[in-house]
């Protein structure tokens, strides 16, 4: 829920569209994992629409038309009401390659709508970090359950004009100064569970003792949740909000369209955000999928990715100058976020989506 | 079957594939378990779960009281519009027309939108007095306030048109007997007016109740998130825990809500209107 997607700026998309002529110039990797020519072929991709559909428009597109003589086609929304329709579809999909999360990928394999995907087929991922594949059901030495191609970072931000002492922790979140001035993740945000057991962990408590976080979350004085950065972003302008969790590279183009906004990684590290490419079971075009997820992986391409849209790359063979990387949770800073079980998070996200409902959200009355 | 009766034909067909099969499949499913609710379906476990969870009920009432304090607004408003209606001539009766029905054309999302650039404490509306120091921050944006605002100005272009058509059909031959007997403004409108009219201001305050019941875009935009309503509530059950029983459970509801809302309305208007 945490990347329904609309477009940040129209100077970001002309951005993201000159860098395909960049991209033209490259030599790319996939040749060798070039099927058959399919001209005329569709291969449908289902993702998020905005900065996300852009970027795959103005980077991705082009070089796989080259590569393959297919085309694509999108199927655009949040991930939640994509997901569904997935669900809905499972008979017949008419998707071939699905963008969501790890979550997403646990729980789609678990109910059959994504099946997992050949090493052998998809080559470049033996160059992804090993960090990178966190399902691991379906993952093995012949196939992994998803391909990871982007690495968020969710953290905190703050309008620097309204922050008197400095901000490092997630605990700073319930300094009494941010009681009413918190915009804080929604019960249904994909960066939620994570949330509580960091809360739990703050109290004493673990992913296994989990009662503590719902209690410290309780204390907490949010004074508007979110689901994207579009909710606050207006509000952190006028003080109505002077803090908030939120993806990094979001954060990064607020900067860029001026916003006051600054963030830190807190101390007790990020929550890590990857993006995945799930093979949709059933798909007509599973030779065409396996070649966009190659290309997915090309460093070209995440480099490009990475520059544009400040995500981090995957593969490990991505080279960035320092500045580059200074906007991204990439090289050191990886140490600095953290990795979460998807498969123990999509088990237990209904049950604590349902507690957040019913125990903590009365008690914060937010808007 | 005479042709008049084949006439209905396509349309019942119509209703019956894509309202009253969905409708069956939705009940159905409302009956299922889910990964909150474990038993043996099919059960009204998910019904006793919303129902008995002060949480759940209080979305209930929430939406509840939310439409009846639409309709409550909506329908004298539009009732005094309607009257002035057929007052206006010409280039203002035009006017008037196009003003009521652009709001229906622009589309709820982009009204909205249109709020929420207006309703901030540092919006247009606010903003200066706030800044001037005339008022404090009143943070309607997030508030049933701001929901109930703009509920009642959706609604109000289907409230003033159907009573409009609905006062136009009085015969002004019983005005006129009325004004012959020696009935002033006000005995005209309570002796004329306003009993003939109850039939539609009772089909209008079933359209207004039901269109702000099942409204999803105001609540979504200008409600706060802690003060979901049904519509709101079967999102975050459908987008973001994936729980189709209890996203059915609450569409059954709602459904309810509005077919109970209906009888009331029904029962309490039936009472004054003469045969």
């Amino acid at each position: 829920m945490g990347k329904l997607m609309t477009g940040i700026s129209r100077r970001k998309t002309l951005k993201l569209a000159g860098s395909a002529a960049a991209l033209a110039s490259l030599n790319l990797r996939s040749a060798l994992a070039q099927p058959a020519i399919r001209k005329g072929s569709v291969l449908t991709i289902s993702t998020w629409g905005g900065v996300t559909q852009d970027s795959i428009k103005a980077n991705i597109e082009p070089e796989f038309t080259k590569l393959t003589g297919a085309t694509l086609a999108y199927d655009i929304g949040g991930v939640g009401a994509r997901y569904n329709k997935l669900l809905a579809q499972r008979n017949n999909p008419v998707v071939d390659v699905f963008y969501g999360t790890d979550e997403n990928t646990a729980t789609g394999l678990k109910a059959g709508i994504m099946t997992p995907v050949s090493r052998k087929k998809v080559p470049l991922i033996a160059d992804l970090a090993p960090w990178a594949l966190t399902v691991k059901t379906g993952t093995n030495s012949e196939t992994v359950a998803s391909v990871p191609v982007t690495l968020g970072a969710y953290v905190i931000g703050f309008n620097p004009q309204f922050i008197k002492e400095p901000v490092t922790a997630w605990a700073d979140l319930w300094r009494p100064e941010f009681a009413g001035k918190l915009a804080f993740a929604a019960p249904v945000h994909s960066a939620m569970p994570q949330l509580i057991i960091m809360a739990a962990e703050l109290a004493g408590g673990s992913a296994t003792n989990i009662d503590p976080g719902f209690k410290k979350l309780g204390e907490l004085r949010p004074s508007k949740l979110t689901v994207f950065w579009t909710d606050w972003a207006p509000m952190i302008k006028n003080g109505d909000v002077s803090i908030a969790t939120e993806l990094a590279y979001y954060m990064e183009g607020m900067k860029d369209d001026k916003y006051p906004i600054e963030y830190i990684i807190p101390k007790e590290k990020g929550i890590a955000s990857l993006t995945n490419l799930g093979l949709v079971t059933g798909s007509k075009n599973v030779e065409l999928a396996e070649a966009y997820m190659n290309l997915c992986l090309e460093p070209a391409i995440q480099k490009v990715i990475t520059t544009k849209t400040y995500y981090a790359p995957t593969s490990s063979k991505v080279t960035l100058t320092d500045a580059e990387a200074a906007r991204c949770p990439c090289g050191g800073k990886i140490d600095q976020v953290r990795f979460f079980d998807p498969e123990m998070l999509a088990t237990v996200r209904p049950i604590w989506t349902e507690r957040l409902n019913t125990e903590v959200l009365p008690q914060w009355k937010t808007r | 079957m005479g042709v008049t009766s084949l006439l209905l034909l396509p349309s019942l067909l119509m209703i019956f594939v894509f309202l009253g099969l969905p409708l069956v499949v939705i009940f159905m499913q409302s009956l299922q378990d889910n990964v909150l609710l474990q038993f043996t379906p099919p059960g009204i476990e998910n019904y006793k779960y919303l129902l008995t969870r002060p949480y759940y009920f209080d979305v209930l009432v929430r939406t509840l009281r939310l439409s009846l304090l639409t309709t409550f607004f909506a329908i004298p408003l539009g009732y005094l519009a309607a009257m002035a209606m057929p007052v206006l001539k010409g280039r203002l009766a035009n006017m008037a027309i196009m003003a009521l029905t652009f709001p229906i054309l622009a589309g709820p999302l982009v009204v909205i939108l249109g709020w929420m650039a207006l309703l901030p404490d540092s919006g247009p509306l606010f903003g200066p007095l706030v800044r001037a120091g005339l008022i404090r921050p009143p943070r309607i944006l997030g508030s049933e306030t701001a929901i109930v605002i703009s509920q009642i100005q959706f609604v109000l272009p289907f409230a003033i048109l159907t009573l409009y058509t609905a006062l136009r059909q009085i015969p002004h031959a019983l005005y006129e007997a009325a004004a012959s007997n020696g009935a002033g403004g006000l005995q005209s409108f309570l002796h004329v007016t306003l009993p003939l009219s109850l039939p539609g201001v009772l089909s209008t305050t079933i359209i207004v109740f039901s269109l702000a019941a099942s409204s999803f875009i105001a609540p979504h935009y200008l409600g706060g998130a802690s003060d979901l309503t049904l519509t709101t509530l079967i999102t975050n059950f459908v987008l973001g825990t994936f729980n189709s029983p209890l996203a059915a459970t609450s569409s059954i509801l709602l459904l309810v809500m509005m077919l109970a809302a209906m009888f009331m309305f029904v029962k309490l208007f039936g009472r004054f209107i003469r045969p």
